[in-house]
C-alpha cells in the first residue's frame, strides 16, 4: 500500500471535512458530514499505521517519519476530542492545519521502509516511550495553537478570556505525559545501557523541554493575569520541543548522540 | 500597614528581576570558581560523605523552614519567582550543555577552563543544582501540612524531583562502571573502568558461547562520483526475499538468483560455506543477461561490488545485528552456573548488573569475544523511589486537572494569600 495514496485520501477527507464544517450551521447535515469526513481521515491514518506495524513486523516508531505519522494521528484525534468535548470549534481547523503540515512533510520526505530494528530498540519500553511522547507533543502542539490564537486576538484587541484556561489544561495533561516519556526513557536506558541518565543531547533537550513547560505551569499559577506573556512562553516552549524532536541532528552535539534517527 | 499589605510588599520586593539577578550572579561565580580551578570540575563525594550530606539536607531544610519561615529570605526562596528564576537559569545551562559537543577540549582552552566541555560536572552546574535543591526542599516542607489530596500531588511531584536530583547527583560518586572483555573459555574476574583502572569483581565470569542473529543484507547502489550509498527503492531490496520478482531502476532490471548468508569466493563465484570468514553473497541477474555476484565483505574479505553503469555500482550491505546473546558461566566460590546475557536483558550478580555491550564486530558471527559492561549503583533504589513518586505525581496532575474555570481569578489569588497568612 503506497503511502502517497493514503496521504491523498486523508488530505481529501480532511479538506472536504473542513469545508463542510465551516459552511454547515449548528446541527445541520453539512456539519455532520464534515465531522464524519474528519473522523474518516483519522481512521485512515490509524488503519495505515496498523498495516505498517504488521508489514514492517516491528512497531513503526523508529524513524522520524514514523513518529510524525503518530503525531498526525494524535494531533488530529486531540483536535476532534477538543472539538467534541470542549466545544472548541476552531481547534479542529487549527489542528487540521498542523496535522496536514506534518503529513506533507512525510509526503515530501518519503520513508525508506526498513524492517530492521537494532537490538537496543527491542524492548518493552520502546512502544510506550515513543507513543507517550507523541501524545504529549500533540497536546502541547494544540496548546501552542491556542497561544497563537490568543496572541492573534490580543493583537487585534479582542478578548480571549477562555483561551488561557484551555491552554492550561492542555499543558497540564501534556506535561504529565511528557513526564511519563522522560521517565520511561530513563528506565529503558537503565535496562539497555546500565545508566538511567547520561546527558545525551536528546535527553538533555527533552529535559529542557520539560523544564520550560514546568516554568509555564508555575508562571500561570503565580501570575494568572499575565496571559499574553504566558502565551509567548508557550510559543517558545514549542520551539524548544521541535528542536528536541527534530532538531538534534542539526546541532553540533549531534555526533555524540545515540538518539539521532536512523535514515 | 497591616500584615496583608506587608505580605504583598514582600512578594513584590523579591520578584523576578531580583531572583534572576541573584541566581545568575551565583552561577557566574560558579564559572569563576571553575575557571580559577583550571577547569578541574567537581565530582560527587563517596560514601559515607554523600550520605551524610543527604541526611544533613533532610535535617537542615525542615529545621531552617520552621525556625525562619517568617524571615524574608525563606519567604523569597519558597516563592514562585525564585523557583522560576532558578528553573530558567538551570535550563539555560542545560541548553549550553546540550549544544556543545561532548568531546574534551585542550586543557588550556577557554572552553575547558570555563567548564563548558564538562558542564554537568562543573561548578556552575553544581551551584545551579544546589539552588534547585534548596528551593525545592524548602517548598516541600512548606506544603507538607495539611495532609490533603491536593498537597499529596504537590508533595509527590516536588519531593520526587528533589529525591531524583539529590540521589542522582550525590549517588554518582558511588557508581562503579567496569568493562569486561570475555574471551571464550577464559575466566575473568577483573574489569577496567573508564580511567583504565582495574576493578576487582566478587566473582569470575567465563564466556561459553557467543551467538548472533543477523538481518539479511540489502542490495543497494553506490554513487561512483560521491562514493556514497544511494537507495533508489522505497522498500528495501532485501537479499533472500522476493525471489523472481523484478526491481527496476533507470531502465535496468534486477532479479535475485541466489542468496547465501555465509559464503566464500571460489573459482569466480560464491559457494555456500558456513565457516569463519564467510560473507553474505547474492547473485543478481541484471538486464536479463548479466549474472553478477556481489558480497558484503567483512574484516577478512573486501566487499564485492559490480559496475552498473558509469554512475553507479551495485553493492550488498553488511548484515545488521538483530539479536546477540552470550552464554556466560559465573564461577563462584562453591558453585557455578550459566546464564544468558542479551541487550535489554541485564543480569544482576552480587550487586553488579551486567549488560551485553558489544562483541568483535570484525569477526561478526564468529566472534569469540563478548564485551560486558558491569555497573554497580547502590543509590539506584533511592533514584527509583524518586522516579516512582514523579510518575505518581504526573498521574495526579492529570486527575486533578480542573473541570471548570474559576469565575473570579482574583479571588483565587486572594485565597492563597489568606492561606499563607493563616499558616504563618
Amino acid at each position: 500500500m503506497s503511502f502517497q495514496i493514503i496521504a491523498i485520501i486523508i488530505i481529501l477527507c480532511w479538506i472536504s471535512g473542513a469545508v463542510f464544517l465551516a459552511l454547515g450551521r449548528e446541527g445541520s447535515k453539512k456539519k455532520k458530514w464534515g465531522e464524519i469526513l474528519f473522523a474518516a481521515g483519522i481512521g485512515a491514518i490509524a488503519l495505515y499505521m496498523v498495516f505498517l506495524w504488521i508489514w514492517l513486523k516491528r512497531p513503526p516508531l523508529r524513524t522520524l517519519g514514523e513518529t510524525r505519522l503518530w503525531y498526525v494521528f494524535f494531533l488530529s484525534l486531540t483536535g476532534m476530542v477538543l472539538y467534541a468535548g470542549w466545544k472548541m470549534r476552531w481547534m479542529i481547523f487549527y489542528s487540521l492545519f498542523l496535522s496536514l503540515l506534518f503529513l506533507m512533510m512525510n509526503v515530501v520526505h518519503p520513508e525508506n521502509f526498513d524492517k530492521t530494528l537494532m537490538p537496543a530498540l527491542q524492548s518493552v519500553w520502546f512502544v510506550p516511550h515513543v507513543i507517550v511522547y507523541m501524545f504529549a507533543y500533540a497536546l502541547l502542539g494544540a496548546s501552542m495553537l491556542v497561544a497563537v490564537k490568543g496572541l492573534w486576538l490580543s493583537f487585534s484587541h479582542q478578548s480571549f478570556s477562555d483561551l488561557s484556561f484551555h491552554a492550561d489544561r492542555m499543558v497540564r495533561i501534556g506535561f504529565a505525559f511528557l513526564t511519563f516519556g522522560l521517565l520511561f526513557g530513563a528506565l529503558w536506558a537503565k535496562e539497555a545501557w546500565g545508566q538511567y541518565w547520561s546527558w545525551d543531547p536528546k535527553e538533555t533537550w527533552a529535559f529542557i523541554t520539560w523544564l520550560i513547560y514546568l516554568l509555564y505551569i508555575h508562571f500561570r499559577y503565580h501570575r494568572p493575569g499575565s496571559e499574553v506573556l504566558a502565551m509567548w512562553l508557550l510559543l517558545l516552549a514549542f520551539v524548544l520541543l521541535i528542536v528536541c524532536w527534530m532538531g538534534i541532528n542539526y546541532l553540533p552535539s549531534a555526533q555524540s548522540s545515540i538518539h539521532t534517527y536512523t535514515r | 500597614m497591616n500584615s496583608r499589605q506587608q505580605l504583598y510588599q514582600g512578594k513584590q520586593l523579591f520578584g523576578y528581576r531580583y531572583s534572576f539577578l541573584i541566581f545568575f550572579l551565583i552561577i557566574l561565580a560558579g564559572f569563576g570558581i571553575e575557571y580559577a580551578g583550571g577547569g578541574r570540575g567537581i565530582t560527587a563525594p563517596l560514601f559515607p560523605f554523600n550520605a551524610i550530606i543527604v541526611v544533613e539536607l533532610l535535617l537542615f531544610l525542615p529545621l531552617a523552614y520552621y525556625l525562619y519561615r517568617h524571615r524574608k529570605l525563606v519567604q523569597w526562596l519558597t516563592s514562585i519567582p525564585a523557583a522560576n528564576a532558578s528553573i530558567a537559569l538551570y535550563a539555560m545551562l542545560l541548553l549550553i550543555g546540550g549544544t556543545i559537543p561532548a568531546e574534551p577540549y585542550p586543557s588550556s582552552s577557554f572552553i575547558h577552563r570555563a567548564g563548558l566541555d564538562h558542564l554537568f560536572h562543573s561548578w556552575p552546574y553544581f551551584l545551579s543544582s544546589l539552588q534547585l535543591i534548596i528551593i525545592l526542599g524548602l517548598t516541600v516542607v512548606k506544603r507538607i501540612f495539611p495532609f490533603t489530596f491536593r498537597n499529596l500531588g504537590f508533595f509527590l511531584n516536588h519531593f520526587g524531583l528533589w529525591m531524583v536530583i539529590v540521589s542522582a547527583s550525590l549517588g554518582a560518586g558511588d557508581m562503579q562502571k567496569a568493562v569486561c572483555y570475555l574471551y571464550e573459555n577464559h575466566p575473568v574476574s577483573m574489569g577496567v573502568d573508564q580511567r583504565m583502572n582495574p576493578v576487582q569483581l566478587p566473582f569470575s565470569l567465563m564466556l561459553k558461547k557467543f551467538s548472533i542473529e543477523e538481518y539479511h543484507p540489502e542490495i543497494i547502489l553506490i554513487d561512483r562520483q560521491k562514493a556514497t550509498a544511494y537507495i533508489p527503492w522505497r522498500h528495501p531490496f532485501v537479499a533472500g526475499e522476493e525471489k523472481d520478482s523484478v526491481r527496476e531502476f533507470r531502465g535496468h532490471r534486477f532479479v535475485q538468483l541466489q542468496y547465501y548468508p555465509y559464503a566464500l569466493y571460489k573459482d569466480s563465484l560464491y559457494v555456500a560455506c558456513d565457516t569463519f570468514g564467510a560473507v553474505a553473497a547474492v547473485c543478481l541477474l541484471i538486464d536479463g543477461h548479466r549474472k553478477e555476484w556481489i558480497s558484503s565483505g567483512n574484516a577478512l574479505h573486501p566487499p564485492r561490488m559490480c559496475v552498473l553503469d558509469s554512475n553507479y555500482f551495485v553493492a550488498l550491505t553488511v548484515p545488521k545485528a538483530k539479536k546477540y546473546t552470550s552464554v556466560i558461566t559465573c564461577l563462584g566460590k562453591n558453585k557455578s552456573y550459566d546464564f544468558l546475557l542479551q541487550v535489554n536483558k541485564p543480569v544482576t550478580i552480587r550487586g553488579w548488573t551486567l549488560y551485553q555491550s558489544g562483541y568483535d564486530e570484525q569477526k561478526g558471527k564468529w566472534s569469540d569475544l563478548s564485551i560486558i559492561e558491569l555497573i554497580r549503583d547502590p543509590w539506584l533504589p533511592v533514584v527509583y523511589a524518586g522516579i516512582i513518586m514523579l510518575l505518581a505525581g504526573a498521574v495526579m496532575l492529570i486527575l486533578l486537572t480542573p473541570r471548570s474555570r474559576d469565575k473570579n481569578v482574583s479571588s483565587r489569588v486572594q485565597g492563597q494569600c489568606d492561606e499563607q497568612l493563616n499558616q504563618s
